[in-house]
């Protein structure tokens, strides 16, 4: 792939990672500040289709504009930043384009490591920024753990069904 | 589907004229002086600071606070646990902690272009090694996407129309029709914005992206009221260590 390419390729996805961040919906009722929004897909599908590195890019883009044009809620945004980055780098490696088996243990793994990862990084981060005990954080947690299993395996499922699609697209000539 | 570019505001004052990189060093340093302030009265510092902004930008301080409306929901959900685990007092302290994080980050936003705060970013970069040609792509990439967020949400509210008069029925519940919504919305977007991706790269390509270095007709100089900023953006840190 040529160099013109990949720089068109990866700004023109981080533009629709942005874009369809607009169609978020909360997926539970009561914690509403969770809102599942498909941008990680658009990630996940750079990284499956070229590299991690690129995936990894396409987030950091996409949430540097999310920052400039929509929010500035800074810890959230490098919150959301850093679960996708758990999320897409290992599926990614572990599917590194060797068939069908492998793609599913790497979205699995993948909803592993995101969903411990930011139980973890909630425990550490959110009593230091709203000043809770740890006993409320423990409260929320389940919250937060069914919210990230459920938005990750969403982006899972439709990667599955539209990353073979996407490819013959992008890359025509090869298989 | 009408949007507006960035949250920037033109005026001339002081603070437009700065150069991007101190303003998001110092941005970083005013939110890290929020998060440092242990109790009500510490607050009397980041306000202070705010204000100074606040005149220094001559952007009225309505604009500033409509910025905190986007967040609203999320501050006060705070701000009712900690009433219920820690009392008013506490609830007051998480509000306005959140209000000033975001109240200084909006700060960058409105005074910075967005494709200054890309080229600040880029410059940035070079601190952390990353080489000339990768900060070049990262620029290039940031403006390219900027570009296209306004045709894709034109792109995304035609999709939705077409999808809609071909029977597509987006507000069924069940998680089964959300995914089905999802998919015939960002297969054909995906489309249309590949076709469009590769006539970019042939553009780029028709005009030497990539070959030799690349110039720039608006160069960042780093002048002596940068300096004389990031001074004062490293006091309210100082202060509130002190105390």
């Amino acid at each position: 792939m040529t160099n013109t390419k990949k720089v068109a390729i990866v700004g023109v996805f981080s533009a629709l990672a942005f874009v369809v961040m607009y169609l978020e919906l909360p997926i539970f009722p009561a914690v509403n500040f969770l809102k599942y929004d498909p941008s990680d897909i658009m990630a996940l599908l750079i990284a499956f289709i070229y590299s991690p590195m690129l995936g990894v890019l396409v987030l950091a883009i996409k949430d540097i504009l999310f920052y400039l044009f929509k929010s500035g809620d800074i810890v959230g945004i490098a919150m959301n930043f850093v679960a996708g980055v758990l999320f897409i780098v290992p599926a990614a490696m572990i599917y590194s384009k060797k068939g069908r088996v492998r793609e599913i243990f790497g979205y699995l793994a993948g909803i592993a490591v995101a969903t411990g990862g930011m139980a973890l990084l909630n425990i550490v981060v959110v009593p230091f920024y709203w000043k809770v005990s740890l006993e409320t954080v423990f409260a929320l947690l389940p919250w937060i753990i069914g919210f990230n299993a459920i938005k990750f395996s969403i982006d899972s499922v439709v990667n599955y069904i539209i990353h073979r699609r996407v490819k013959k697209i992008l890359e025509p000539n090869e298989e | 589907m009408r949007f507006t570019i960035g949250k920037y505001v033109p005026t001339d004052s002081f603070l437009h004229s700065l150069d991007p990189r101190v303003k998001i060093i110092s941005t970083f340093l005013f939110i890290a002086s929020v998060l440092l302030v242990q109790n009500l009265w510490g607050y009397i510092v980041p306000l202070f600071f705010l204000i100074l902004l606040v005149y220094l930008s001559k952007i009225s301080i309505f604009t500033y606070l409509r910025s905190i409306k986007n967040m609203w929901f999320l501050i006060l959900f705070a701000a009712i646990i900690q009433f219920f685990v820690s009392g008013l007092e506490m609830s007051f302290f998480i509000a306005l902690r959140l209000s000033f994080v975001v109240l200084f980050a909006t700060f960058l936003t409105f005074t910075t272009p967005p494709l200054l705060i890309s080229k600040g970013l880029s410059s940035l970069m070079k601190w952390f090694g990353i080489k000339e040609k990768h900060r070049e792509d990262f620029s290039m990439i940031m403006i390219i996407s900027m570009r296209f967020i306004p045709i894709l949400f034109d792109e995304i509210d035609r999709i939705i129309k077409a999808q809609i008069a071909r029977g597509a029925k987006f507000d069924q519940p069940g998680i089964k029709y959300k995914i089905k919504g999802l998919i015939i919305i960002i297969v054909p977007l995906l489309v249309s914005a590949i076709r469009k991706a590769e006539e970019i790269s042939i553009a780029l390509q028709a005009r030497k992206y990539g070959i030799g270095p690349r110039t720039s007709y608006y160069e960042l100089i780093w002048g002596k009221k940068d300096t004389l900023f990031l001074i004062i953006s490293i006091v309210p840190i100082l202060l509130l260590l002190w105390r």
